[in-house]
């Protein structure tokens, strides 16, 4: 096949560094936070996974933050709240 | 179903290990019985997910090489660049040195100079990066600085790109481009201006979706995951028709001069038409275009970006004339719109996205069911402007919601 040079149409990424994520040892006495996406039906669903999470493991605190809307990202305000304070972050993707 | 925009949202953000419990999509619409089996589901998930050996070693952000080989035949190039996931699916123009370095002087900047970071990939938009795209898409060295111009424009936070490049709605960036700088590129304002007829707006709006598609990641149905898609996912750049206003440019109103060169970008719906053969005067006009602005599916009445939310009103020669005549200015436009373009709360309760609106205390406030509720939250946020050719018709355009139009000037 002949060929032509050409330049990468996606070129470079930021570089943001990574973060690996470890297991987790225990979840016992733990605080969970929950980044609710704002889709119908997740706050319900966080909630019920919480307090499985408190039978099943031992969890001591389930909080749940609702942003804006589930058109933007979390405010500053959460995600300082949550880096704060909880042990496992889950966040809510899709609908 | 999610899920590989999930990992890519992660890996972008420095959490390639994020771990995920998936589950069965849509959550939305399931009853309470239906919501605690998938909790079930969701807590199994979870639990294994979180204890389950971790993931290898992350591996750094792999880096492109700059240049690759590409076939030489134009049909096999059409293909090729189509399978690795950068073009729309038509023909593209190879983006050798030579022409990406032709494209770069048509900025007047150093190839190196970052223009911005473009959401959700984070690519970097160098000049040098932006002509790559340039070129793909056909467009001239001259069309450079309104690309330029019009990246800039949408990295502005409150246009909040990111959101506009993974929702399930159908939204493109609209570029209006306004000033001298649209007549010398041959930017049609006029007849039939979103297309097809004019190869400015064409390749200068595919150039925009390549450098979305590429240097942002939204790749259809994996990162971008419109339900439907749009036309105007292709190409969706027009020119603002001065010469046909009766009003002078819209950008007056952001403090532009009207023969400053400047580029608007608008995250909206494709055009709605609105058809009005019948009268001649603005109230008449107006009530039939408000009744196209008011569509109970669109995002506007329940979202805003930080408690700002737009429409526009893209109207004809023809409408905007008639509108004149009867001594209306702009702003008694907007006036009059902004009154017509509501719907009583009971309305908006029956569907769209009510359950998840961000309405602010005064919108709340407006308890009683038949109380009427503003699309947007004043006159302003309509945005009228006139472009077009002859007939009676002009155009809406819903935006996203949470997102608001930023105006900047070329060069």
């Amino acid at each position: 096949m002949s060929t032509i040079e050409i330049l990468h149409p996606a070129g470079k990424v930021q570089d943001t560094g990574s973060i690996q994520m470890n297991a987790i040892p225990s979840l016992k006495d733990g605080r969970v936070s929950v980044i609710d996406n704002g889709k119908p039906n997740f706050a319900r669903l966080a909630a019920m996974v919480g307090e499985k999470l408190r039978a099943s493991h031992g969890v001591a605190e389930v909080s749940i933050h609702r942003k804006e809307n589930p058109a933007v990202g979390a405010t500053t305000a959460i995600l300082d709240e949550v880096s704060a304070s909880a042990d496992l972050v889950l966040c809510g993707s899709a609908d | 179903m999610f899920e590989a925009q999930a990992k890519h949202a992660s890996r972008t953000l420095g959490l390639p290990g994020a771990r995920m419990a998936l589950f069965p999509h849509p959550l939305g619409g399931k009853s309470e019985s239906q919501v605690a089996e998938l909790a079930n589901l969701v807590h199994a998930n979870l639990v294994h997910a979180l204890t389950s050996v971790a993931a290898s070693p992350v591996k750094p952000t792999a880096v492109h090489s700059a240049r690759l080989a590409a076939p030489s035949d134009p049909a096999e190039l059409q293909r090729w660049c189509f399978e690795q996931g950068w073009s729309d699916g038509f023909p593209v123009i190879p983006p050798t040195p030579d022409a990406v370095t032709r494209m770069v002087e048509g900025s007047g900047l150093p190839s190196d100079r970052l223009v911005g970071v473009v959401p959700p990939r984070l690519g970097l938009a160098t000049v040098e990066q932006l002509a790559v795209n340039a070129v793909m898409a056909g467009c001239q060295p001259a069309h450079m600085p309104v690309i330029i111009a019009a990246v800039q424009a949408m990295l502005e936070p409150r246009f909040n790109l990111g959101s506009l490049q993974a929702t399930t709605h159908p939204v493109a960036p609209l570029l209006i481009v306004h000033g001298p700088i649209a007549q010398r590129l041959g930017i049609s304002s006029g007849a039939g201006l979103f297309g097809p007829g004019a190869m400015a707006n064409a390749v200068i709006g595919r150039a925009i979706r390549l450098i979305l598609l590429n240097i942002g990641g939204a790749t259809p149905g994996a990162v971008d995951r419109s339900t439907h898609g749009a036309p105007s996912k292709f190409s969706f750049c027009i020119a603002e028709n001065i010469a046909a206003s009766p009003w002078g440019s819209f950008i007056e109103d952001r403090g532009l001069r009207p023969d400053q060169d400047a580029v608007t970008v608008f995250g909206c719906e494709p055009p709605h038409n609105i058809n009005d053969h019948e009268h001649g005067d603005a109230a008449g006009i107006l009530r039939v275009a408000a009744d196209v602005l008011r569509t109970l599916g669109m995002n506007t009445w329940y979202l805003g970006w930080k408690g700002r939310k737009e429409l526009m009103l893209i109207l004809g020669p023809e409408h905007a004339a008639s509108i004149a005549a009867s001594g209306w200015s702009r702003a008694d436009v907007r006036r009059f719109l902004y009154e017509a373009i509501s719907r009583r709360r009971d309305e908006l309760a029956i569907g769209g996205m009510y359950g998840m609106r961000d309405w602010g205390a005064d919108l709340e406030a407006l308890a009683a069911p038949d109380a009427l509720v503003p699309a947007v939250p004043t006159p302003d946020d309509i945005l009228v402007l006139v472009a077009g050719g002859e007939g009676k018709h002009s155009v809406g355009l819903p935006s996203f919601g949470a997102t608001v139009s930023v105006t900047r000037p070329i060069g």
